[in-house]
């Protein structure tokens, strides 16, 4: 049987002597989206942490394509953080941060990695006319699609948005969401996403997996877990979030 | 760092921005007629110096906020919403330039922000109790550290009182702010984004705390989000802002049905 994308097994890791993750396993397919939910301070960001590499796990493996990857950063997994501003490095330009991954990782000439920039600007719902500005003179949901463009900009197999949304308006976060489908039907990039907004959750991700104190408390298709979730937890996240649907 | 901006003795005099602010003073605020809203921008624009050429912002935006009432500012990102939070409270840096008037009268009392980013907006190096501390004696407030935290809903733990803000969540970051802001009863808090990256269950209840503020200590705000949900949840008045300009103004029904 062909290995998944991503592996994750018995993941455990204490800060300060606190268990964040007790024992976490899951598999995500080539192509495939998955959804974290929790509540704040649940785990979901040090999974993030720990695949992307940032992070050793204390016990239990991470496996890329079946290679072991616990501890160790690689351009094929690209994290994007939930707090643009602190992200981006506020000296480079747009088209400058957009392309770094390229020229960490090498690719094309110079002229090749600018039009790459600005294809993947336009492509992010950005102007490209705005290239020279710097990170720090964007808004916040344009340092967002920023962000998106330059993990794009490195097609990497794996994607995790860690509240990637969360400034995002719903006319430019359609507009994002279709980009990165887009890199998941040429690429086949799994994406691993991280979010509050259980709408967005539900309608895109294959399969969700409800986070608490560090465990999975529950996992399955985004609809039966929207519809019919069985633990507290799952249901008082997603009444909260429907208390917070328009009453119209 | 001071997050709180006297309209009565500050001049707007940061930067070179040659903004008009049309203020009352304290005394003639006794006895001000009522009916006059609390905070009332009129025809505002706003350009930006990008390389020696001024790029339009925002573009006659008129909108008010009501004593006592929570307003809800609407709109997609990179709309405004921020410039003219910031307009608002004369924190644009040099590079904008800003004509109309902003008129904000507290009767004595000021005005209060809470930025986007609650790990850029707090200093990293102070403990919590520390710079809630700090807020206090800037001001004079007469209010305790714990008393203040518990108004933002948050139990004055040790643990609480002695974490450095990036060991707090991002919920507990954002009533940390909040605690710092309300803490010498502004008239007027212009929160920008406060539910960004907060999981529903902690939305719903910041959005119940500002409604409880509102109630308890008559406090105005002003609330930017892109989120129709929860403005439609705690707004009183939601003003739709689209490309620099005000687009629709009315109640949270009215307005935020059309997404």
């Amino acid at each position: 049987m062909a290995e998944p994308l991503l592996r994750v097994r018995d993941a455990y890791k204490r800060f300060d002597g606190r268990e964040v993750l007790r024992g976490i396993s899951f598999d995500l397919e080539c192509g495939a989206v998955a959804a974290l939910v929790g509540i704040s301070g649940s785990g979901k960001s040090t999974v993030a942490r720990c695949i992307a590499g940032f992070e050793s796990l204390d016990s239990g493996e991470i496996l890329l394509n079946g290679s072991r990857i616990a501890g160790r950063v690689t351009p094929a997994i690209q994290l994007i953080l939930q707090q643009p501003a602190a992200a981006l490095n506020p000296r480079f330009t747009a088209e400058e941060i957009v392309a770094e991954p390229l020229v960490i990782q090498k690719r094309g000439t110079a002229r090749w990695r600018r039009e790459r920039s600005h294809e993947m600007m336009q492509r992010a719902g950005l102007n490209p006319a705005d290239s020279r500005k710097r990170a720090l003179e964007f808004s916040g949901g344009e340092r967002q699609r920023l962000a998106i463009a330059r993990a794009l900009a490195a097609e990497p197999k794996l994607l995790i948005l860690d509240e990637s949304f969360s400034g995002l308006d719903s006319g430019v976060l359609s507009r994002t969401l279709a980009l990165i489908d887009e890199s998941r039907r040429e690429h086949g990039t799994g994406c691993l996403i991280i979010s509050h907004d259980l709408a967005t959750v539900s309608q895109w991700a294959a399969e969700v997996l409800v986070l608490d104190g560090g465990e999975i408390v529950e996992r399955g298709p985004a609809a039966q877990i929207a519809a019919a979730g069985r633990h507290p937890r799952t249901r008082e996240l997603w009444e909260a979030s429907a208390s917070l649907a328009l009453p119209l | 760092m001071r997050r709180e901006f006297d309209f009565f003795t500050d001049s707007h005099g940061r930067g070179s921005a040659p903004l008009r602010v049309k203020m009352r003073s304290r005394a003639y605020n006794v006895g001000m007629p009522s009916g006059e809203p609390l905070l009332s921008v009129q025809n505002l624009c706003v350009d930006v110096d990008v390389d020696g050429r001024f790029r339009p912002v925002l573009h006659d935006v008129c909108c008010t906020v009501d004593e006592g009432q929570i307003a809800g500012l609407f709109g997609d990102s990179g709309c405004g919403k921020t410039t003219l939070a910031l307009a608002i409270a004369g924190l644009l840096s040099p590079q904008y330039r800003v004509r109309g008037s902003v008129r904000f009268q507290g009767g004595g009392r000021r005005l209060a922000f809470i930025f986007q980013d609650p790990l850029l907006a707090l200093n990293p190096v102070l403990r919590v109790g520390d710079q809630v501390a700090e807020v206090i004696r800037a001001h004079s407030a007469g209010d305790s550290v714990p008393d203040l935290l518990r108004l933002a809903g948050l139990p004055p733990t040790p643990r609480l009182l002695r974490a450095y803000p990036h060991q707090l969540s991002g919920g507990e970051r954002q009533r940390v702010l909040l605690a710092q802001a309300i803490a010498a009863r502004p008239a007027l808090v212009i929160a920008d984004e406060p539910f960004t990256a907060l999981d529903p269950i902690r939305v719903v209840e910041l959005a119940d705390l500002f409604l409880s503020l509102k109630r308890e200590l008559g406090l105005s705000m002003l609330v930017i989000s892109h989120s129709a949900g929860v403005l439609a949840r705690m707004a009183d008045r939601v003003f739709a802002m689209q490309a620099g300009q005000i687009v629709e103004s009315g109640s949270a029904r009215e307005v935020l049905r059309h997404g």
